[in-house]
C-alpha cells in the first residue's frame, strides 16, 4: 500500500504551505492506513469476487478458469488488461451492462484466479485459444468482444484468427501504433517512471495507481480481492513477468497481425476504439501504447480497409475510463452495439 | 470563419482568363449536360425556396433580416448552424439528410446564417464578422422563443455554436461541434486520399463548389438536387454583393479583431470554465480542411486541439472519430451521426436524474 499512499499524500499536501506538507503528509499517510488496514481486514470472498457479483469458474481445456456472468440476450465478452486484477476491473461496468447482454467477465491465462499455463506457454497464441477456447465451451456463439489496453490486443488478435464469431469489437485504451501524435495536457502527469519495477507486484499495483484519472477509480476493496489473489499459490502473476521479456516473439506476432488487417483486410466487422483523454500508459517508456497518438495510431491500422471504424475518446478519463465512467462507457457500448444490428446498421 | 481561407490570394491573369473561359463557355456546357443527365425525378424535388430532401423551408424576421430556416418535429428544440462562410457554399441545406430522423425526438430548427442561403445580408457591415453572425443566431432562437436549446454546429457553423454557448451559456443545454478545431497541436492526421490544392480561389463560387466536393468523403455525399439549390441561392444577387463585402472588408484589422474574439472565447472556457453543459466533438477521420496555410481547423490535430480547450475545466467532453469520412460525416453518415447525437444528449439528460437500481442476481 505504500507507493498509493504516498501518492496520495503528496496530491494532498501540494496545495498545503510548504512549511506544513511535511506534518500534512503524514497525517493524510497515517489516515489513509488505517482507511486501508481496515479495508484489508474485511474478508476477501474465497472466489475472489467484488462489489457484490459472485464469481464462477469452469474448466477450460483443463485450465480452472473463473469468470463473472450475468444477465442474459446477446452474449457479450470483456477481457481485462495485462494489470494483476482480472476480471474485477469491469465490476463497476457488469451489472449496467447486464441489463442489456449476457454478460462474460473472464480472468485471462494466469491472470485473477485463472490457471497459469501448465506447459508456461505465455505467449499470445496461447491467450488467444484460452479465451476462443472459453467462448466455444460456454456455447456463445457470436459474441459481441471488449477488451480493454493488453486485452484489447489480446481482443484484436481474437477478431483475426476467429472473426467468424465476433460481431464487434471494442477496444478499450489500446494503441500499438507509433505516429507522430502529440497526446496533449494531462491534468495529473503521473510519474509512472518512480513506480517500482513491474516485475514486483508494488510495481504494477503503482502503475496502475497512477495510470488512474482519479483516486476513487480503485477502492480499498478492489485492492484487497487483488492482494488475495496475486497471494494465491496458482496465481502466474511472477512467472508471466518473466514470459514478457521474450519481446522479439511478440513483436513479430504483433506485426503479422498488423500486416494481416492493413494489406489483407481481414477485420471486416465494426469497430469502436474507446480512449481516455489524459491516459499516459506507454510500455517500457517508448510505445506509446495508450496514449491517443498511439491510439490514433491504432485507426489507422483497423481502419486501412475497414470503413465501420470509429473512436470516442472521453474526457477526464485515463487508462481505466470505463471505471471513471461507468453509465458512459456503458452507455456507449450499448449505443454502438444498438446501430449495428443488422436491421439499422445503413454503412 | 470560413471552412473557406480568410486569405484570399490574387488570382493571376493567366488564372482569369481561363476562368473567363470556365465561366463563359465550359461552366454553361457543363450544366446543360449535367441537367440532361440527371433524372427529371431529382430535380423536380427540389421545392420552393430552395429546399430540399422534400422539406419545406420558412421564413422568420429576425431584427430586421429575412431569415430562411427548417423546422420539423416536436418537443425540446434543437438548432443546427452550418458552415461556409458567409454566402458561401454552405446553407441550412446541408442537413436535409439529417432533419428527419432528428425529428423523430426533436423540435428540429436549420437556420442559414446572416448572409447566407436564403437569409439577408446583415443590415452593418461590421455584422458581416463572427460577432454579427453569433448575435443573429441568438436573436433567431429568442424570435422563435425556443429557451433552452441542443445546439449542434458544422465547421464555421460550429465555431460561431460555440461562440454562441460561451456568450450565452444558459441556453445551451448540449453542445456538439462537427468538423472544427482551430488549435495547433503537433499532432498527425493519418492518412487522407482527400486533397484541395487544385480547387480555384475562394472568391468565386466555382472555388467554394470546389472545396465541398472535395472536403466530402463520398462521390454521394452531395447530389445534383443539392447543387441546383445551392447554385440558385449562390446566384443571388444578395449573395454575390455578400461574398464581395467579404472580400473588400477582409484586411489585417479585420483578421486582428477576429483573433482578439477568438483569443477572448478561448480564455472564457480555458481559464474562467464557462462552458458546463456536455459537448461533443464529432471528426471525420479523413478531414483535411485547413484555415489558410498553417492552420489545421478541422483535420484532427485542430480538433485534438479543441478538445484540450473545451476540457481544461469541463469534465463532460467527449470526442467521436468516424473512419472514411470527410468534411461533412453527418452527410455522409447520416444514421449513425443522428443514432450519435441521440445517444450523446440522452446519457447526460440520464445523468441528470440518476437513478438507483438494485443489484441483478448472477445469471443462471
Amino acid at each position: 500500500m505504500n507507493s498509493m499512499n504516498q501518492t496520495f499524500a503528496s496530491r494532498a499536501s501540494r496545495r498545503l504551505p510548504g512549511r506544513m506538507r511535511a506534518v500534512a503528509a503524514s497525517v493524510v499517510a497515517a489516515a489513509l492506513l488505517m482507511t486501508s488496514g481496515a479495508a484489508l481486514a474485511a474478508p476477501v470472498p474465497p472466489d475472489g469476487s467484488i462489489a457484490g457479483l459472485e464469481a464462477k469458474f469452469v474448466d477450460v481445456k483443463g485450465v480452472k478458469t473463473r469468470y463473472y456472468e450475468y444477465g442474459q440476450g446477446e452474449p457479450l465478452v470483456l477481457i481485462h488488461g495485462g494489470a494483476t486484477a482480472g476480471a474485477n476491473v469491469w465490476s463497476k461496468n457488469i451489472q449496467g451492462l447486464a441489463k442489456r447482454f449476457h454478460v462474460f467477465a473472464v480472468d485471462r491465462l494466469g491472470s485473477g484466479m485463472t490457471q497459469a499455463p501448465k506447459d508456461g506457454d505465455w505467449s499470445n497464441t496461447a491467450q488467444v485459444e484460452h479465451v476462443y477456447q472459453f467462448i466455444q465451451l460456454m456455447k456463445l456463439g457470436k459474441i459481441h468482444l471488449v477488451g480493454h489496453s493488453s486485452g484489447g490486443a489480446l481482443t484484436f488478435y481474437l477478431a483475426i484468427e476467429h472473426p467468424e464469431i465476433i460481431k464487434e469489437l471494442i477496444v478499450v485504451a489500446h494503441g500499438p501504433g507509433m505516429p507522430a501524435l502529440g497526446a496533449g495536457p494531462g491534468k495529473v502527469q503521473p510519474k509512472l517512471d518512480q513506480c517500482p519495477d513491474q516485475s514486483t507486484y508494488e510495481g504494477r499495483k503503482c502503475r496502475m495507481v497512477a495510470l488512474a484519472w482519479s483516486p476513487t477509480t480503485f477502492d480499498d476493496e478492489f485492492w484487497a480481492a487483488d492482494q488475495f489473489m496475486v497471494d494465491l499459490p496458482t496465481s502466474g502473476t511472477r512467472t508471466r513477468v518473466a514470459a514478457r521479456s521474450d519481446a522479439a516473439q511478440t513483436q513479430a506476432y504483433r506485426q503479422r497481425m498488423w500486416d494481416r488487417v492493413k494489406n489483407d483486410g481481414v477485420l471486416k466487422m465494426p469497430i469502436m476504439i474507446y480512449g481516455g483523454k489524459q491516459d499516459v500508459l506507454d510500455w517500457e517508456g517508448k510505445d506509446p501504447t495508450a496514449k491517443l497518438n498511439g491510439e490514433m495510431g491504432f485507426f489507422d491500422i483497423v481502419g486501412a480497409k475497414n470503413p465501420n471504424v470509429k473512436m470516442v475518446i472521453v474526457n477526464e478519463g485515463g487508462h481505466f475510463m470505463y471505471r471513471e465512467h461507468p453509465e458512459q462507457f456503458n452507455h456507449d457500448v450499448i449505443s454502438f452495439i444498438d446501430y449495428w444490428k443488422p436491421t439499422s446498421a445503413v454503412r | 470563419m470560413p471552412f473557406i481561407s480568410p486569405r484570399v490570394a490574387m488570382a493571376g491573369s493567366s488564372d482569369r482568363a481561363a476562368r473567363l473561359l470556365w465561366s463563359s463557355v465550359l461552366l454553361p456546357m457543363v450544366v446543360m449536360l449535367v441537367l440532361m443527365a440527371v433524372p427529371q425525378r431529382a430535380l423536380a424535388a427540389t421545392g420552393p425556396n430552395a429546399s430540399i430532401g422534400g422539406l419545406t423551408a420558412k421564413f422568420v424576421d429576425v431584427k430586421g433580416v429575412k431569415t430562411r430556416y427548417y423546422e420539423a418535429g416536436q418537443g425540446v428544440p434543437m438548432v443546427l448552424i452550418h458552415g461556409g462562410s458567409t454566402a458561401g457554399s454552405s446553407t441550412a441545406n446541408v442537413w436535409s439528410r439529417n432533419i428527419p430522423g432528428l425529428a423523430k425526438r426533436f423540435h428540429v430548427f436549420a437556420v442559414d446564417r446572416l448572409g447566407s442561403g436564403l437569409t439577408g445580408n446583415p443590415l452593418n457591415d461590421a455584422d458581416y464578422a463572427t460577432p454579427g453572425q453569433v448575435e443573429h443566431i441568438y436573436q433567431f432562437i429568442q424570435t422563435l422563443k425556443l429557451g433552452k436549446i441542443q445546439l449542434v454546429g458544422h465547421s464555421a457553423g460550429g465555431a460561431v455554436a460555440f461562440y454562441l454557448a460561451v456568450h450565452h451559456p444558459e441556453i445551451v443545454t448540449t453542445l456538439t461541434i462537427i468538423g472544427m478545431g482551430p488549435e495547433n497541436p503537433p499532432a498527425a492526421d493519418g492518412p487522407s486520399r482527400l486533397d484541395l490544392s487544385s480547387c480555384p480561389d475562394q472568391n468565386v463560387y466555382e472555388g467554394l463548389k470546389c472545396r465541398v466536393e472535395k472536403l466530402a468523403w463520398l462521390k454521394t455525399t452531395f447530389d445534383a438536387e443539392y447543387w441546383e439549390a445551392d447554385a440558385s441561392m449562390a446566384m443571388q444577387p444578395k449573395s454575390k454583393e455578400a461574398r464581395a463585402k467579404v472580400v473588400a472588408l477582409t484586411n489585417d484589422a479585420w483578421r486582428a479583431n477576429m483573433t482578439a474574439y477568438r483569443q477572448k472565447a478561448w480564455d472564457l472556457v480555458r481559464n474562467d470554465g464557462v462552458l458546463k453543459m456536455p459537448v461533443m466533438i464529432y471528426s471525420g477521420k479523413q478531414d483535411v480542411l485547413d484555415w489558410g496555410q498553417a492552420d489545421p481547423t478541422a483535420m484532427l490535430r485542430g480538433e485534438l486541439g479543441l478538445f484540450d480547450i473545451l476540457g481544461a475545466k469541463n469534465p463532460k467532453v467527449k470526442m467521436v472519430i468516424v473512419n472514411e469520412a470527410g468534411h461533412f460525416p453527418y452527410r455522409e453518415y447520416p444514421e449513425e451521426f443522428n443514432r450519435d447525437l441521440l445517444a450523446f444528449i440522452d446519457h447526460f439528460q440520464s445523468q441528470a436524474a440518476p437513478a438507483t437500481k438494485p443489484l441483478a442476481k448472477p445469471a443462471k
